[in-house]
């Protein structure tokens, strides 16, 4: 995952700068309210969206029959639509993206499927991409958003790193600058529209898929990401609450891991001596797999079943030692809807607040339709990217 | 200089100066006695041998770091070489042991070259260490991420593996790497002139030069040795995880200043020695260990980590925080 990861490299970052990062959110912070009047001033909505709150229910629906379990519902919410004619404009336009920058794999895939769409799907519409790489730091995508805002950019897409970004987004917004928020959150309401794949989603799917691999009966693990990224949050968030509703299920214990395989390794190399027999593993992401598996094979013990997601690698070594697993996707080649996000509000189109992008779900049993065994470690598949632009980024 | 320095010390110092020497090893007891009665589970065999492996690493490390803190400096650099060490393990053997001679070569030749690069900035341009080894950290970054574009490729070769993964009658073989450096750490430190003269030039650089020993050589050893044991700990790194994980060796930097801290390194250069950064690596990872065991979560892991480094540092607050006083035969400590 790296959309959470390289969140995580901010993390890194953040951790060292601890004390800097606090002010310039509590200053940025205190600026937002001064010069932009506070959030929600620029958007106009109009209603709701009845065809993305149903393409959600579809999504809560298939996704866990894909996995033979319940269908289920999202938790209760309509999704607004926002009226975008007064963004509207001929092109072509002059897009800016605030990424996040080519940190890993996941980082690199999401830049490159919204550079190549901007050069082929939507060449006519596209005058030209402002793009900004934050390498993973939340400090320098405040900068970045303010240096992009300054050539006046038609729309804005913004790959939100930290809480510190959203004084230049609320920003942006009064300048009459739709903001596309794209893979992430902030707290505020100067966006048109987010989207993003949905993690209460993928964190439930996971903790569901685990009750049923238990029969909702026994000791399990919990490794998450990152503390305070979103993307950790929501999913172990909804994963918690799922379990609420099995008491037969324990928590043995809950570590985070920073989505690194040698600290997800080390964690449970020692949780493994405390409880030598687990039944099960909750994880956010098939990153922390890697680590997950190989301490299972140096200690010699049989495999239980996990969660995690669709990274080549994860699944090499699931097919390698027979793992039992369910892989919830987190596309990063989403970034191409993110776009069009954008050119369909400059054109006007109504746009609904929140979109969730389709991902793949399968577990081990459908592994040969996803796995690709002439591909690197770190594709994540089932990839969107052509195949020479893939080898032309080592990615197979 | 006072009298006192080369006077004999009275016996309430002489007491606490003892104490302060022990603290590391006192800290490591305490620890091992609360594992026994918090979780019994950490005397296991398998946990131990997991513990020991998990501590070697980070001393291999932490040596090469008490060199240059011993020198009056300070490595941030280390993080980005072992960073750095794996990937060229990975790309230029492509997981292929035929290469690997090739490829550790050139990894343990990258260390050689950030060292010379520290020190130059260091020790021709006067540049504080704290900015010089901040800044090549920050390039080894950016030059790892235009080589690699965020994605290394390749694999470790199975050889390197076994440096990382494998025991030898329940000892990791990580640990017997650093016996091995560990004891070359020690005798360099205590029976060569080049150990003593590092003491000096940590203590007092300008008596140091004054008396005849070459200042700027023994900061450029010194970063370099620190910078090669940081490759040869990524190496071993990599193997344990047999996997090209980008994030290799993030935290290491501070983690290994905190192993020598808390094992009696001063922050000003000129005391302390290997074995206590050892007991200071052995302590951190013992602790988190006990840490994961009582399931405390990420928060109170790096809360008790701190409270033992500020514990550590309390104990022996004027050894570790003040400039030693000049040389004189038999000060150093291991």
């Amino acid at each position: 995952m790296s959309a959470p990861r390289s969140i995580l490299t901010a993390k890194a970052n953040q951790r060292s700068k601890g004390a800097f990062i606090l002010a310039v959110i509590l200053i940025s912070g205190a600026c937002s309210d001064v010069r932009s009047g506070g959030a929600g001033g620029n958007v106009e909505t109009q209603g709701q969206s009845a065809e993305e709150k149903a393409n959600l229910d579809q999504a809560w629906s298939e996704d866990f029959q894909k996995l033979g379990l319940e269908a289920q519902k999202p938790p209760a919410g309509d999704i607004e639509m926002v009226n975008t004619k007064k963004y509207a404009k001929d092109g072509p336009y002059r897009i800016a993206f605030a990424s996040q920058g080519p940190t890993n794999s996941w980082a690199l895939s999401y830049d490159e499927t919204l550079q190549l769409a901007a050069e082929t799907t939507f060449d006519d519409d596209v005058e030209e991409i402002l793009y900004a790489d934050a390498n993973g730091d939340a400090d320098k995508q405040v900068s970045d958003i303010e240096d992009l805002v300054a050539q006046q950019p038609d729309a804005l897409i913004v790959t939100p790193l930290g809480s510190a970004v959203k004084a230049p987004i609320e920003r942006a917004a009064s300048q009459g600058i739709p903001v596309i928020l794209c893979t992430g959150k902030v707290d505020t309401d100067s966006y048109v529209t987010r989207v993003d794949r949905d993690n209460t989603l993928n964190g439930t799917l996971m903790a569901e898929w685990v009750a049923d691999q238990v029969n909702a009966r026994g000791d399990i693990i919990m490794l998450s990401g990152i503390p305070g990224v979103p993307t950790a949050v929501d999913r172990l968030a909804a994963a918690r609450e799922v379990f609420k509703r099995y008491p037969d299920i324990k928590i043995l214990g809950h570590e985070y891991t920073n989505w690194s395989p040698t600290e997800s390794k080390k964690i449970m190399e020692s949780l493994l001596v405390k409880f030598p027999n687990v039944d099960a593993i909750w994880s956010d992401s098939g990153i922390n797999d890697i680590g997950v598996i190989q301490a299972y094979i140096e200690a010699g013990k049989e495999i239980p079943p996990m969660s995690g997601e669709p990274l080549n690698g994860f699944l090499r070594m699931a097919k390698e030692h027979d793992v039992p697993f369910a892989a919830i996707g987190y596309p990063p080649y989403h970034s191409e809807r993110c776009l069009q996000a954008a050119l369909d509000t400059l054109h006007g189109e109504p746009q609904p607040r929140f979109i969730n992008v389709d991902a793949a779900v399968f577990t081990d049993r459908q592994i040969d339709q996803y796995y690709d065994p002439q591909c690197s470690d770190d594709l994540w598949v089932p990839a969107e990217l052509p195949v020479p632009k893939l080898k032309e980024l080592n990615l197979c | 200089m006072s009298n006192r320095a080369v006077g004999k010390a009275l016996p309430r110092e002489r007491a606490g100066s003892r104490l302060s020497r022990y603290a590391p090893l006192v800290g490591l007891a305490v620890a091992l006695a609360a594992a026994a009665m918090a979780t019994p589970e950490f005397y296991s065999i398998t946990n131990l041998v997991n513990v020991l492996r998990q501590a070697s690493i980070l001393g291999i490390v932490a040596i090469g770091q008490t060199f240059v803190l011993l020198a009056a400096g300070i490595d941030l650099s280390v993080g980005g070489v072992m960073g750095m060490s794996m990937i060229i393990a990975a790309q230029v053997s492509g997981g292929d042991d035929s290469s690997l001679v090739a490829a550790v070569a050139l990894a343990l030749l990258m260390g050689v070259a950030v060292g010379c690069v520290n020190s130059f900035l260091v020790v021709k341009r006067n540049v504080p260490p704290f900015v010089a080894t901040l800044a090549t950290f920050i390039l080894l970054e950016g030059a790892r991420d235009a080589w690699t574009r965020g994605i290394p490729s390749g694999a470790i070769p199975g050889a390197l593996q076994f440096l990382g993964q494998r025991n030898i009658f329940f000892v990791p073989v990580p640990a017997l790497i650093l016996l091995v450096i560990g004891a070359s750490g020690i005798f360099t430190l205590r029976r060569t002139a080049f150990g003593r003269s590092l003491y000096a030039v940590g203590s007092n650089p300008r008596a140091a030069y004054m008396s005849g020993i070459r200042v700027g050589l023994m900061k450029y050893s010194a970063y370099v040795a620190c910078s090669v044991l940081a490759a040869m700990g990524g190496l071993v790194l990599s193997g344990y995880i047999g996997y090209v994980d980008r994030y290799l060796g993030q935290g290491f930097e501070l983690d290994s200043i905190a192993a020598s801290v808390v094992g009696g390194v001063s922050l000003a250069g000129g005391k302390g020695g290997v074995g206590g950064a050892l007991a200071g690596a052995a302590l951190l990872a013992v602790v988190t260990n006990i840490v994961i065991f009582l399931n405390l979560g990420e928060s109170a892991q790096l809360f008790v980590k701190g409270v033992v480094i500020i514990a550590a540092v309390a104990l022996q607050a004027r050894r570790v925080l003040t400039p030693a006083a000049p040389i004189h035969q038999g000060r150093a400590a291991t």
